[in-house]
Order: structure tokens, then sequence, then C-alpha cells
């Protein structure tokens, strides 16, 4: 094993895993098998998820004139579009609200962009896909960059070879690839498979740059992520020396030639709900802790 | 409109100003989120300073919210930062006018930072203003800090990389 897959296997096998709850949620959303009862199960053997679910229902900004005391009626007002996200945010939060020296990230920045691709994601889903499941939409693109949280210890070590090379190029993942050998997306795709997580989570995170090489069944999906990260970018949220520095994938272009909604007038709609939503979202996290 | 003074004068931390939003502060130093593709618009004739983060180049997309986040789109922006400047420093002449950030990704099809920076230039020549200082452009995504006291502008970019403007 050469230097650098060792850091990557450590780096990888230093981060906390995801909860047992969070990990049989996630295969729920891509079995596209939910069922409330086993939810709810799920969510009473996971201290921590129990607690955030009554204090989430409780909270002012639901606004619920009784308090809640039991898991069971806490998931009956939550939901399962919002329990999922609930249970996404507090495992997924852990891992990436860090500090990325090698990207240039501030603590919360990768969280933030995380958080802002998911809600795109969401949003536009439909439009991409009818037959699209947008909740697991939304995880796919709440995790699309976890392979950064280990990819910033490589960064860290070429600060100058990469600065030279962004001043020559502006394909951020080639950038890695030629420093490298991988990138982000693939590493992600490495910690996905380490977790256990579903074919999807891997096919999706390791082509969420390049959704035209994504195996068929998840290619649309891909595509999805690809694009709700770039309106997370052009929005002005990215993750430091990489934000801008990537290129659109033929299967967006194509998009977004043909497809009147992809029209200029039409994303910077999408742009202004985007917004819009985020800060609905970050206001709301605000108030409940 | 919120105006920002600050506790203690010695201490000078930033004011962060968010994506969509504007700011006019006496003193307090204020500090754009990261910009990407979005443009700061800053206003600064010291001890007072203005900043405005914008989002988008025409509030005619959403009349509505324009009015609840004038700072989202150029032309709200524009107006609200003039009035608020004109009620601190009435004297126009004296102000300094500066656009930082308008990042742009790397395909062609995404102008949205330069569209901004175009309106807010149209903008500012209604008003019979232009712009004195820009650092727009290029694929990285930018932080703007204006120090109101100094009248100084930096520009922070990713890796810690500070210029002042
Ligand atoms: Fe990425
Ligand atoms: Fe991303």
């Amino acid at each position: 094993m050469n230097e650098q897959t060792a850091l990557i296997v450590k780096k990888i096998s230093d981060l906390p895993p995801l909860s047992a709850s969070t990990l049989a949620i996630i295969n729920m959303l891509s079995a596209d098998h939910f069922h409330m009862k086993e939810l709810v199960n799920l969510i009473q053997q996971d201290v921590s998820l129990s607690t955030l679910c009554l204090k989430t229902v409780n909270s002012a900004a639901f606004g619920l004139s009784k308090p809640v005391d039991t898991i069971q009626r806490a998931v009956t007002f939550l939901g399962s579009q919002k329990l999922t996200e609930l249970a996404l945010k507090t495992s997924v939060g852990k891992i990436v609200k860090v500090r990325l020296a090698g990207y240039g990230a501030m603590e919360m920045d990768l969280w933030e962009h995380s958080l802002k691709s998911a809600i795109a994601a969401r949003l536009i889903g439909p439009n991409i896909d009818p037959n699209l499941n947008a909740d697991l939409a939304y995880a796919l693109a709440l995790t699309h960059d976890i392979g950064k949280v280990v990819f910033s210890a490589l960064l860290e070590v070429k600060v100058r070879e990469l600065q030279k090379a962004q001043g020559q190029q502006t394909n951020f993942l080639a950038i890695e690839s030629d420093l490298f050998q991988c990138n982000h997306a693939e590493v992600g795709a490495m910690l996905a498979r380490e977790w256990n997580l579903p074919q999807v989570f891997i096919d999706v995170i390791a082509h969420h740059h390049t959704p035209s090489l994504c195996p068929a069944p998840h290619r649309s999906l891909a595509l999805v992520v690809h694009l709700a990260d770039l309106l997370a970018m052009l929005s002005g949220t990215g993750t430091g020396v990489d934000s801008l520095y990537y290129e659109l994938d033929p299967l967006a272009l194509d998009l977004i030639e043909r497809d009147a909604r992809w029209h200029e007038e039409e994303i910077w709609k999408l742009i202004l709900n985007l917004n819009y939503e985020f800060n609905l979202v970050l206001q709301n996290e605000a108030m409940a802790s | 409109m919120n105006i920002s003074t600050p506790l203690d004068l010695s201490v000078q931390k930033p004011q962060l100003v968010g994506m969509g939003d504007f700011q006019i502060s006496r003193n307090t130093p204020l500090k754009s989120v990261s910009l990407g593709g979005c443009v700061s618009l800053i206003f600064v004739a010291p001890p007072i300073a203005g900043m405005a983060n914008v989002v988008l180049p025409d509030s005619s997309l959403d009349r509505q919210k324009s009015t609840i986040i004038p700072g989202f789109f150029a032309d709200s922006a524009v107006a609200k930062l003039h009035e608020g400047m004109l009620a601190l420093a009435p004297e126009p002449q004296t102000w300094c006018i500066a656009l930082v950030g308008g990042g742009q990704l790397a395909h062609p099809r995404f102008r949205l930072g330069e569209k901004i920076a175009n309106a807010i230039i149209q903008q500012l020549k209604l008003f019979g203003l232009q712009p004195h200082k820009q650092d727009l452009g290029g694929n990285e995504s930018k932080i703007a800090v204006v120090s109101p006291s100094s009248g100084e502008i930096t520009v922070e970019r990713p890796g810690g990389l500070l210029q002042i403007l």
C-alpha cells in the first residue's frame, strides 16, 4: 500500500460511522419501501434521534399548542419526509461539519453546501424525472461530497502543486486526478462502500460530476445531484478553493439546451426559491437549537 | 434596514452579511459570506459603509420578494443602499463604490456573475454613480470585507489570501 492509499484508508476509518437507524432509513429509502411502524421502532432504539424528534415537534418553529411526549405521536406530526431529513442531517452533519483545510473551507462550509444541494435536489428532482423518489434525491445530494472530508487531507500535502494546477486549468476534478490519481467523488464512493450504503449511493456519489458515466438505473438521480450541486455553487454556497471550478456534464448541457425549464430566467427563479428555502431551514435549525 | 454600531470600538469584530442581505454600518466592519457567483456591492464613506450581497440581476422576477429581501436583486439593492447611505453620509461624491465577487462557472452558459455586475452598474448610473473599484470574475469564490473607519476594502480568496482593493 502506498503512502497516499494508507492515508485515505486511515482517514476513512477515523470517521464516525453512520448510526444504525440512519443506515436503516437509507436502506428503506433506496428500496422505496417505507413503513411508519418500522420507522417508529428504529427511532425508539436510537436515543439521540428520539430526543431530537421530540425536541423538533415541541420547538417553537413547529407551533403545536400541546407538548408531544411519545415517539409515536412525534412521528405522526413529523411525517416521513421530515423524519428522514432529521435522521440524515444529524448523522451526516456530524461528519461534514469540519474545517477542510485542503479545500480552504471553514467549519460549516461543506455542511451548508451539502444541505443546500439537498434542498435543491428536492426542488428540481420532479423536473428531471417525475417518478423520482425526492427523499432519496435529498439523501444523495446531502452526501454527494462526503469524499471531501477524506480528500482534504491529501490536498493539504500538495498546496503548492494545487495552486499551480489551478492557474493552468479550470476543472477541479481533473486537477485532483492529475495530482493523486483519484478524486473526491471516487473517494466518496469508497466511503459509501465502507459504510455499506446501497449501490445507488455508491454510483451517484462516484458520478456526481459525471452523471453521463453513471450506470443507467441511477443516471437520472446522478443528474439531479449534479445540477443541485451546480445550483448550490451558483447561488454562492460552495466549499472553498474548488467552488465554480467544475465542468458541466454533457447530460446536463443537453438538458439545458433542449428543456425550457432550464432557460436562464428559470434558473434564476430556481436560485431565488433555493435561497429562500435554504434560509428558512437555517432559521428553523437555529430556533430548534 | 439595520444600522449596526459596535459596543466596543476596540474589538472590531466584523458583522457578517449573508447572501441577499444588506447592511449599513457605522464603524463596525462588514464581511460578506463566500460570494460564489454573487456580487457584493459596497459603498464606503468613513465612518459609514454599506454592503449588499446581490444574487440576481433583476427584481421583476419577484417584486414581492424584492420588498422583503431588497439586497437579493441588483435594482432593489442599489436603491436601498443608496437611500440608506444618503441618510448617514449625505454627499455621494465622497462615496467609494466597489464590486467584488461574480465568480464564473467554467461553462460559458452561466454568466450570472457578469450579468449581476452589469445590472448593478446600470442601476448605479440611474443615480449618477459608478463603481470605483472592482474585483470580479475568476473561478474562485471570494469574500469581501469593508472597514468603515479606514475605508479599506479587503478581498479574501480561498486559502486565506488577502488583498486590499
Ligand atoms: Fe463534488
Ligand atoms: Fe458539491
